[in-house]
Parts: C-alpha cells; sequence; structure tokens
C-alpha cells in the first residue's frame, strides 16, 4: 500500500558523488525516498516522466543552460512535481532565473542539511496538506549516533543509526536478503553490520538479539519498519 | 567475527550538504568511517592534529585554501594522507597539489566506486592520480629536470640570466643585430654581454662560445637546430 506521507524524491546533479551522498542522507529521514538520480538534463526529463517524483532537486549549475531548459519544459507540461534549485556559492542571477522559470525553491549547498531537508518539506505540503501531522524532526545533528527508537539506550550500546536500522530489521523478523534490499546495501554489508551489532550486544543469535532489543528498549515500532 | 578496523576518515569542504552526505555515504560502508569534518582550512587542520585520521579529504575550494593546507600539513609531525576531491582543477594546481604532499586528486564529478577505491589506494601508500593527467606531469617533471639543470650549470660560470640568453643565441648562430632585435636592446649592449660572456668563460671567437655551450651542457642540441 502507498504511503500518502512519503516524499517521493528525485536528484539531478553532474556529481555522481554528490548524488549517492544526498539520496544516503535524504533516506535516513523519515518519509523521504529517493526515486532515481539523473546527470544529465534528458536524463532528469525522461525520470521525471518514469518515476513521477514528488519534489525534483535541481543542480542549476548543470551544463551550461541546461537547468533552465528543464524547468521550462516542466513548467510547459502537466507535471506536478516541485522543484529546489541547488547552487554552489552566492550566484543570485542564476537563482533568480530559476525562481522565475518555475522553481519552487532554492537553496545553497553551503547551507545545513537539516535546511534542505526542511525546504523539500515545505515545498511538497504546499500541494499535500494531508500531511500535516508528520512530526517534524529534531534539528539538532550535533550528537552523532541519532538513532531511531530509544536514543539514550542506543547510546549506551554505542549503535550507529544504521546499526539501529539493523537492530530494528533483525527483531521484525527481517532476513539479511530483506533488509539489503530496503536499505539499499549489498548482502556482505548487512551481514558486516550484523556481526558488529551481535558482538556489541553480546548476543549469538537473531532470535537473542530480537529478545534483547524489546526488553532493552531499543525498539519503538516494530510497525514503523513493517510498512 | 573478526571485523576489519575501518579506514579513519576526515573531511574537510565547505558545501555542508555535499559533506553531509558524502558522509552518510562513507559511514555506509563498514570499511570506512568519518571520524570528524570541518568546512575551513583552520578547521580541518586542528581535526588533523587533534584526531590523526588515516586519511583527509581535501575540498581544494576550502576557504584559506586547499593548497594551504596541504603546505600546513606537510609541516606536521605526523602526516595523513590526503585526497584532493575537487569539482574542478587546472594542470598547474594538479602540479602543486601533489609537490605539497597530496597523495591523490580526484574529481568530484568521478563515480563513487572510484572514490572508494582512491582511498584504499592511498591507505596501501600508493598515489592517485586520473590516467589522463600523467602525460601532462611527466612533461611538467622534464621541463623542469632541464630548466634546473641549465640554472645549475649557468651558476658554475657565473652567468647572469641575461648572459644566458646571449650564450643561448650566439651557440644557436644569431648576429649580434638579430639578437638586439629579439631582445629588445641596442647592438651595442648585445657586444657588451658578448665580450663580457667571452671573457667569463675563457673563449675567443663565437664558435668556440658554442662548442664551449654545448660541452657544458649550458644549451640542449636541440636548440642549436633552429
Amino acid at each position: 500500500m502507498e504511503n500518502p506521507c512519503v516524499i517521493r524524491i528525485l536528484l539531478a546533479d553532474r556529481q555522481e558523488i554528490f548524488r549517492d551522498g544526498l539520496k544516503r542522507l535524504l533516506e535516513s529521514e523519515p518519509h523521504f525516498v529517493v526515486v532515481g538520480g539523473a546527470g544529465s538534463a534528458r536524463e532528469t526529463l525522461q525520470l521525471v516522466r518514469d518515476f513521477d517524483p514528488d519534489v525534483l532537486l535541481l543542480d542549476l549549475a548543470l551544463n551550461g543552460g541546461d537547468s533552465l531548459e528543464i524547468l521550462r519544459t516542466l513548467a510547459a507540461t502537466p507535471h506536478r512535481v516541485r522543484t529546489i534549485g541547488l547552487t554552489a556559492g552566492v550566484e543570485s542571477d542564476l537563482l533568480n532565473a530559476a525562481m522565475q522559470h518555475g522553481a519552487r525553491g532554492s537553496i545553497r549547498k553551503e547551507s545545513a542539511s537539516a535546511l534542505l531537508f526542511q525546504n523539500i518539506r515545505t515545498v511538497f505540503h504546499d500541494e499535500r496538506w494531508i500531511c500535516r501531522d508528520e512530526a517534524v524532526p529534531a534539528l539538532d545533528e550535533a550528537s552523532a549516533p541519532a538513532p531511531r527508537g530509544n536514543a539514550a539506550n542506543a547510546k549506551r550500546y554505542r549503535l550507529t543509526r544504521r546499526e539501529m536500522d539493523i537492530v530494528s530489521a533483525v527483531a521484525a523478523g527481517e532476513s539479511n536478503k530483506g533488509i539489503a534490499r530496503k536499505l539499499s546495501l549489498s548482502e556482505d554489508t548487512v551481514k558486516h553490520h550484523v556481526s558488529h551489532v551481535f558482538d556489541k550486544l553480546g548476543v549469538f543469535s537473531r532470535l537473542e538479539l530480537a529478545l534483547f532489543a524489546f526488553n532493552h528498549d531499543l525498539v519503538k515500532d516494530v510497525l514503523d519498519f513493517l510498512g | 567475527m573478526e571485523y576489519p578496523s575501518p579506514i579513519r576518515i576526515v573531511l574537510a569542504d565547505h558545501q555542508q550538504i555535499f559533506r553531509d552526505g558524502l558522509k552518510s555515504l562513507l559511514d555506509s560502508e563498514p570499511a570506512f568511517a568519518v571520524i570528524g569534518w570541518a568546512g575551513s582550512g583552520l578547521h580541518a587542520l586542528r581535526m588533523v592534529h587533534d584526531l590523526h585520521p588515516d586519511v583527509l579529504l581535501l575540498d581544494l575550494t576550502l576557504p584559506g585554501g586547499g593548497l594551504n593546507v596541504l603546505r600546513k600539513l606537510a609541516m606536521m609531525p605526523e602526516p595523513v594522507r590526503t585526497i584532493a576531491l575537487t569539482a574542478s582543477i587546472d594542470q598547474d594546481t594538479l602540479a602543486a597539489a601533489l609537490q605539497y604532499g597530496a597523495r591523490g586528486v580526484i574529481l568530484k564529478e568521478s563515480t563513487t566506486a572510484l572514490l572508494f577505491k582512491s582511498i584504499r589506494t592511498v591507505m596501501a601508500d600508493e598515489y592517485w592520480v586520473a590516467r589522463e593527467d600523467v602525460g601532462h606531469l611527466v612533461a611538467r617533471l622534464r621541463r623542469l629536470t632541464e630548466q634546473s639543470e641549465a640554472e645549475g650549470h649557468a651558476k658554475r660560470f657565473k652567468l647572469t640570466r641575461r648572459e644566458m640568453e646571449i650564450v643561448t643565441a650566439v651557440a644557436a648562430g644569431e648576429s649580434n643585430k638579430g639578437i638586439a632585435q629579439r631582445l629588445s636592446l641596442s647592438e651595442d649592449t648585445v657586444k657588451h654581454h658578448v665580450s663580457h660572456v667571452f671573457d667569463k668563460l675563457g673563449v675567443f671567437s663565437r664558435l668556440e662560445l658554442a662548442v664551449f655551450a654545448i660541452n657544458h651542457k649550458l644549451v640542449k642540441d636541440m636548440d642549436l637546430a633552429s
């Protein structure tokens, strides 16, 4: 069943490293799903057609005037995608031009990530007000391990956010393969994480891990993950 | 189970969104662990000094200058393997970065897989440079070597730069008039220089000068062809 509170995002930027990193960053936020990444104008328009995303994060420096071309094309066709322009440095001319061509928002790459998340939600909620009860996560990203579930307990066992995801998944009965698919990781990476978690918590089987997790309040909403 | 210890990385980039994304990306790999990050040259240096990372990923356009950071890093007692991860780079900056101690240079436009590979490569104490840049670097190295050789020889005979120019020109068969025209000097001045050079080198004719110059490697054989 499609979750109406999921915000589906498409990334358009020439740098694959930027795209891959941004994808991971966005998907660690609740309700954000990255549906794809494009590196050119043609690819961007194709993926907008294929995936019908809610939000497009568009690098305004995409090959010459390509970004404005994309905005023009999107404005001319009945796409519901809302575009946020990304720039490096202070390029006010480019930002102004983007806004004039239909961008809903803009943000500099030097800005805080939390600001980007906020921009995405604002631009999305503009259109879809049914998600109003969505809790806004804490903007304080200063403490490095900020896991889902009971933060204090996770800290006590020194579990990272990713490891907390793994704990929740195992407690929900997911196989390594299933977890790998859900979290877009390789099965080997998942196995490594599971191993590491076993070590950190001093358990020897998935059943033990699940029991430990429930008893020590490490999993708040298993249903969260099953959904 | 044996868990291999991850490569400890510090990120230095002033684009926070890029930095946060890169951190997410690296942290999701068990082989890597981001232990610190900085948005300026000053903070980057402090991070490296305090945390002793295995690898530093450094954007050369960092406020304070990436090349400056490299220079300062070279002076630190404990070295850190630095990879310049930057949006674009020209050949001069590339050469400078390597000269100041960078172990690798990789563009932000590269694939993620290549970035991971470059990190593992410098950890193995090797260098990482794009294949297409190697030719430029070799050419540059050759020029530098020739220059310093010529300068070394010139020093031995206590020739000034201008006098070296005269030697090269005479050895190439140019007349005083021709030299004067080319170097925007008066013919008298050129004659003066030529005389002075004859004295310094202990020769008595232009031909002797040419032979001397070749034998003592003050000019390349090739120069004479022109």
